[in-house]
């Protein structure tokens, strides 16, 4: 299997290349914005590097979120696009289930498989987007748009944190350790997460976690008879 | 090499070129995909048009609401083209193009329709097109009735109100503009108002249908004044104060309320039409002035008599777009870009995505320019 892997959910804009023999070609820039404009740019520059075309790729990995909604927006734009033209599967990745894994490759963690892992990202409002990974990386709950104090409240105590949220949950748990402070994805975990998962039955879709921001009109209106 | 001149002229090399192109347009509450072909002659064909509105999801809220209609878009766009690529009967490798709304509309939605584009463009190996909303709106005309430049456009909308004199595929002037409210946002300010139903300009115009035009003698605002130029938002607080005068208003107060703002709003129109077709004449001497209207407000019947007269009056002709091609829709879209393309205009794929984007980039900013969707 040969796997496209886009993420732009947060700050970095990132594409990689994933090959069955795990020979990876990425690129990820720290941009804050300008995700629009950069990413087809890459996708063709990983694409040429790897020596792939579109008629070799079987599978695209996205990010769906948590993440800005407009950001995550462009990347997963671009692979329903690719689908629409090649037939190729499409798999969501979430961004904290991408964050938690990459930890874990990162090997900066050498008791991970031993310790559940809580991954956070800051969201606005005072909340963070964040879910509890088991010891062994297996989801041990839902993701979720929290007030940090409450989810880091229900941490185990053998709980490390992970991600750009980590400082505002350590704000409640003090005693809980922080292994890393990503605020975006590895490309590379998000291409092996997309690698690993099984067959998808529906496209992948946004995770926004939130509502839009809006609410039912309650303005002036006038008095009938 | 054998014929340098040719080969400098691209231009004139592809103009007799037909091209096939998929247009996306997606920069408000309208999430549309269509396949349109320019033939080598310049006559247009639709070979597919698909739209589906928002306007269930936005209703509660009296307004598109950006971030919903964005979340609309992403939900249904790739279906949409799908869709329209199977009614059209043509794979990706026939196209010649893919074009999509660039801007000016709600970045969320602009987003989502430029990035499938480019998404489309490049796995299909085609060259991409960013069409100007305002643009493929003014070259409508051409597609529906073939008209030749120069003509003068009024595209009236829920985002626009403006007076543009088209001179050629990207080169157009605007000669007049709403100062503050597009006319389509002041229908559906009214209908909020006057408690009918979003969006507005239907409901209002249902309702004026029993009114008295006259009841309330509401402001033409800037009609006395030179130029082109029209102003809405003091005929929508009229119409709220000659409101508030009646409460609690029956129902007949409010037809005769929607009656006489709709007389209003069309006779500045129509006399700001009037002048700009007297100053085309002027331009244009031995050209046949040609008055075309675009925009979802085109559909408004009292507002169309007063373009009519305004078009006798001055000896011109009225083109009026079925109204399907007249609100917002993705044919005009890849019409716009094969008009475009047979110029030689296309563009990278680093293309931004342009929230804002007059048509007339030398006409100073007006306040409500280039944005669309109520504020809410």
């Amino acid at each position: 299997m040969t796997l496209l892997a886009l993420d732009t959910a947060l700050s970095r804009c990132s594409a990689a290349v994933l090959r069955d023999d795990g020979s990876l070609v990425m690129l990820s820039e720290e941009l804050g914005r300008g995700h629009a404009e950069r990413l087809a740019g890459m996708v063709q520059e990983v694409m040429a590097q790897a020596g792939v075309a579109f008629s070799d790729l079987s599978r695209i990995a996205v990010t769906v979120g948590p993440g800005s909604f407009t950001g995550l927006r462009v990347a997963l734009s671009v692979a329903r696009g690719f689908a629409v033209v090649w037939p190729v599967e499409l798999v969501g990745v979430t961004t904290l289930a991408a964050i938690a894994q990459g930890v874990r490759e990162a090997g900066m963690d050498a008791g991970a498989q031993d310790r559940p892992l809580a991954v956070a990202l800051p969201a606005r409002g005072g909340e963070v987007y964040a879910q509890l990974f088991a010891a062994g990386g297996l989801p041990a709950g839902e993701p979720a748009a929290i007030a940090a104090e409450t989810f880091a409240a229900a941490l185990p105590a053998d709980a490390r944190l992970a991600g750009a949220g980590a400082e505002a949950l350590a704000q409640f748990r003090p005693d809980l350790e922080i292994v890393d402070r990503a605020a975006a994805p590895d490309i590379a975990a998000v291409a092996r997460l997309g690698l690993a998962a099984p067959s998808p039955e529906t496209p992948p879709v946004p995770l926004y976690l939130k509502p839009p921001d809006a609410k039912p009109q309650t303005r002036f209106r006038i008095a009938y008879a | 090499m054998s014929n340098p001149q040719a080969g400098e002229n691209p231009v004139l090399q592809r103009k007799s070129v037909p091209a096939l192109v998929l247009g996306i347009e997606t920069s408000c509450d309208e999430t549309a995909a269509a396949v349109v072909r320019r033939k080598a002659d310049g006559r247009g064909e639709i070979l597919s048009n698909v739209v589906r509105s928002q306007i269930d999801d936005h209703a509660l809220y009296g307004g598109v609401v950006p971030e919903i209609a964005a979340r609309a878009h992403i939900a249904m766009l790739d279906g949409i083209v799908r869709l329209a690529m199977e009614e059209a009967g043509i794979g990706f490798a026939d196209l010649d193009a893919v074009a999509a709304t660039a801007g000016p509309g709600l970045i969320g939605g602009v987003i989502v329709g430029l990035m499938t584009a480019k998404a489309i463009a490049l796995a299909a190996d085609k060259p991409l097109i960013a069409v100007n909303h305002l643009e493929a709106h003014a070259l409508t005309a051409r597609l529906t009735d073939g008209v030749a430049f120069p003509y003068l456009m009024l595209l009236v909308s829920g985002g626009h109100t403006q007076f543009v004199l088209a001179r050629g595929v990207g080169d157009y002037v605007r000669l007049g503009s709403t100062i503050d409210d597009a006319l389509g946002e002041a229908f559906d300010k009214t209908a909020k108002l006057l408690g009918l139903p979003y969006p507005g300009g239907p409901a209002v115009e249902k309702a004026a249908r029993s009114g008295d035009g006259k009841r309330f003698n509401l402001p033409r605002p800037l009609l006395n004044r030179p130029g082109l130029d029209m102003s809405f938002a003091g005929l929508k607080t009229a119409v709220r104060v000659a409101a508030e005068r009646a409460a609690p208003v029956s129902d007949q107060d409010v037809a005769d309320l929607c009656a006489s703002f709709q007389e209003a709003a069309a006779d500045v129109v129509a006399s700001r039409a009037k002048r700009a077709l007297e100053e085309f004449a002027q331009m244009f001497a031995d050209v046949e002035p040609v008055l075309v209207i675009a925009g979802g407000v085109a559909a408004n019947t009292r507002l169309r008599q007063g373009l009519d007269e305004a078009a006798r009056a001055t000896g011109a002709r009225l083109v009026a777009p079925p109204i399907h091609l007249c609100t917002d829709n993705a044919a005009m879209i890849a019409w716009a870009g094969a008009e475009r393309f047979v110029l030689g205009l296309i563009d990278p794929l680093s293309v931004s995505p342009r929230p804002r984007w007059p048509l007339d980039a030398t006409a100073k900013p007006m306040l409500g320019e280039g944005r669309k969707g109520a504020k809410v």
